[in-house]
């Protein structure tokens, strides 16, 4: 009993702070979005507008709930919360430290994969449920893309669980250490491919550009949320900006090493003439950058290009990415027949995509810093100017 | 055996009858298809439900059941993929889903 | 504890199967199904299944709901589409149900089945060792199913293919008109 009060206050503050985050994430969004179009953004409420996200909240509870005469009232009204639901599932076996984590699923990866196909349904039923031409369309384009690009996505995960033998989540970060030669991502090419699979993926499951094709406005009115109004429009919009927090922290999780912060990641027990908790923290806060660095590239991507066709979507998932996705899967397993770990090949392999992903991040800094020269414009190293 | 329902083998069982039986009535009396897949489905889902907890509560260590449950679920949704394709088909010929207007073999 | 949140399942499980059963609209049958089909998982971790389970949940729901909705929504308004089979009445169907139902159960009891208490455990390595060991050729099986099921679903769903047929199908029932 006491277990289970325990478990419902652990869960309820976890949902606090996802709809926290996702909240501020709105700010956030709009904030870079500003900046990158040359404009300021909002910054009328609390210091440099951090409060628009409540006042924004305030105006979606205050406006009337309007339920269409012809939709289908109970499932008009469930569906934003089945949607909302399945991405804060998401978050349960997600180890944010090595012991905060809501429950260490045996079958974790995999979880995650089921219920990302559980929002599908709550998306189909909101889109039927209103009983409008462009909501359904929304919604059964919404499924389809979400169906067809959960197989990339599963065989990115597939790559992962095969390298670590495991598809516990602690577990996965243990086989990757704190250094970057030792993530993921840059163990070796199949693993490097992977990664790109389900960052994809993971853009195109959670319908944010180039792949918001559901909510093309200029197409379909909204999509699937088109018919509603007030606090269930909102929560169609915490599960997006909920979603972009779960898929930061599944790719730090699976390719970038999780919360390791120079030390090994142990399970369940605390490496010796170490405090525990400091590490704890450290790890946390760690793991935290590390998530909204990914969140930061999703906002960044959204802003800088443009939307794909629908039939350019379906032909990017089923003929680049599928087949991409079977070859690198063989061909990972080929690799750890022949290629044991820590052999000469793999560290020399290691050390050679570590300094390729570093060369490319130095180049485009270089880049970026040349550009500015050129054009003569001022550097803001303040991000609220 | 414990005193508690979720530990006692009987319980599961019995709501695998039910589930079987209602799927059985959903497949005896409809005649629209996509209720009959439903049925189908429910079917299906009862046996696999008798399979783990055969396999739970006679050798937990065995986990034959569970591989057998899996190949269930595995074959429902390749056979519920198939008859949809089919179903979609036929209304696409006949604008109808209902299986008394697809009799044209019945001799 | 544990027993209240079983009984809920539980009832929640035949009161989804039983919803699809009775409903008179399609789409609350299509939820009844969902709702039954999540519960039965939810009784699959009861049971120490968690592989099984997530499987049942990515596959039934993410997959087998989410066609059978499409369909539902591609197949035309849903008002008149419950009609009885005319060939089976519901009170007839029903004795049959009954009939097999108390067969069943009385089976279970008069059967003397020895049970023991289940071990909760891991089961994801096991399921692994024993698909690539003792049932190998079942899912190699398996696999060879799932490439005629692409390949058939894709073949009968190809535009040409429906639309030949839809021609020669009106072909037919004119020169059927013509003969009378």
């Amino acid at each position: 009993m006491i277990n289970l009060i325990y478990m419902f206050v652990f869960s309820l503050v976890y949902l606090l702070l996802l709809a926290l985050t996702a909240g501020i994430l709105t700010y956030v969004e709009r904030r870079i979005a500003g900046r990158m179009q040359s404009r300021i953004g909002p910054n009328r409420v609390g210091i440099q507008g951090i409060l628009q996200f409540i006042a924004d909240l305030i105006k979606g509870v205050q406006k009337e709930d309007i339920i269409p005469a012809d939709a289908y009232a109970f499932l008009f009204k469930i569906a934003p919360y089945l949607v909302f639901m399945g991405v804060f599932l998401t978050l349960v076996p997600i180890p944010f430290g090595a012991y905060t984590l809501m429950e260490d699923l045996d079958v974790g990866i995999y979880y995650v994969l089921a219920m990302a196909s559980y929002v599908v349904i709550g998306l189909m039923i909101g889109g039927w449920a209103s009983n409008n031409k462009w909501s359904l369309l929304g919604g059964m384009r919404s499924a389809a893309q979400k169906i067809s690009y959960e197989i990339p996505a599963a065989l990115g995960v597939f790559i992962v669980v095969i390298m670590s033998g495991s598809m516990n989540f602690q577990k996965i970060v243990a086989a990757q250490g704190a250094s970057p030669v030792d993530w993921f991502v840059f163990r070796n090419p199949f693993t490097f491919i992977a990664f790109n699979l389900f960052f994809i993926a993971s853009l195109a499951e959670g319908n944010r550009v180039p792949f918001d094709i559901p909510e093309a406005e200029s197409e379909l009115v909204s999509g699937y949320n088109t018919e509603y109004s007030g606090m269930r429009f909102l929560f169609f919009f915490l599960a997006e900006w909920g979603n972009l927090v779960v898929i930061g922290a599944l790719v730090t999780c699976m390719f970038f090493g999780g919360g390791s912060f120079w030390y090994e990641w142990k399970i369940s027990i605390p490496a010796p003439g170490r405090d525990p908790i400091v590490f704890e923290v450290l790890g946390f806060l760690w793991f935290l950058f590390k998530t909204f660095f990914f969140v930061f590239v999703i906002i960044w991507i959204r802003w800088t290009l443009p939307r794909l066709r629908i039939d350019q979507l379906m032909d990017i998932c089923w003929k680049y990415m599928v087949p991409i996705g079977l070859i690198s899967s063989l061909g990972i397993v080929i690799w750890m027949y022949f290629i044991p770990e820590n052999s000469t090949i793999d560290r020399i392999v290691r050390l050679t995509l570590t300094s390729l992903g570093a060369i490319t991040v130095l180049y485009f800094k270089y880049r970026v810093y040349k550009n500015l020269k050129i054009t003569k414009a001022t550097i803001y190293a303040n991000p609220f100017v | 055996m414990t005193s508690l329902l979720s530990e006692n083998p009987n319980s599961y069982l019995i709501i695998s009858v039910l589930i079987f039986s209602a799927g059985m009535f959903t497949v005896l009396t409809r005649k629209n298809i996509l209720a009959i897949i439903m049925g189908i489905e429910l079917m299906l889902n009862a046996s696999a439900l008798n399979f783990i907890t055969f396999s739970f509560f006679r050798k937990s260590t065995l986990y034959s059941g569970h591989v057998f449950a899996i190949l269930i679920i595995v074959l429902a949704a390749a056979e519920a993929v198939v008859a949809l394709a089919i179903l979609l088909a036929i209304f696409q010929q006949r604008k109808s889903v209902m299986t008394d207007d697809i009799s044209d073999m019945k001799g | 504890m544990k027993d209240a949140i079983f009984i809920l399942v539980a009832v929640f499980a035949v009161g989804g199967a039983l919803l699809t059963a009775a409903s008179q609209s399609i789409i609350n049958a299509a939820l009844g199904l969902l709702l039954s089909l999540i519960s039965i998982a939810a009784l699959y971790i009861f049971q120490s299944a968690d592989f099984v389970a997530i499987s049942q949940i990515l596959v039934y729901v993410g997959g087998v709901m989410v066609l059978l909705l499409f369909s539902i929504m591609l197949s035309s308004g849903s008002t008149d589409f419950f009609k009885n089979n005319p060939a089976m009445k519901v009170f007839p169907a029903l004795l049959i149900v009954v009939v097999f139902a108390g067969l069943a159960i009385y089976a279970l009891f008069s059967a003397n089945l020895t049970f023991y208490p289940g071990q909760y455990g891991p089961s994801t390595r096991e399921i692994g060792n024993l698909f690539l060991k003792d049932y190998i050729l079942v899912f190699e099986l398996v696999s060879v199913l799932i490439v005629v099921m692409l390949v058939g679903a894709g073949v009968m769903l190809r535009k040409e293919l429906v639309r030949k047929a839809v021609a020669s199908d009106g072909d037919s029932k004119d020169e059927k008109e013509n003969k009378k």
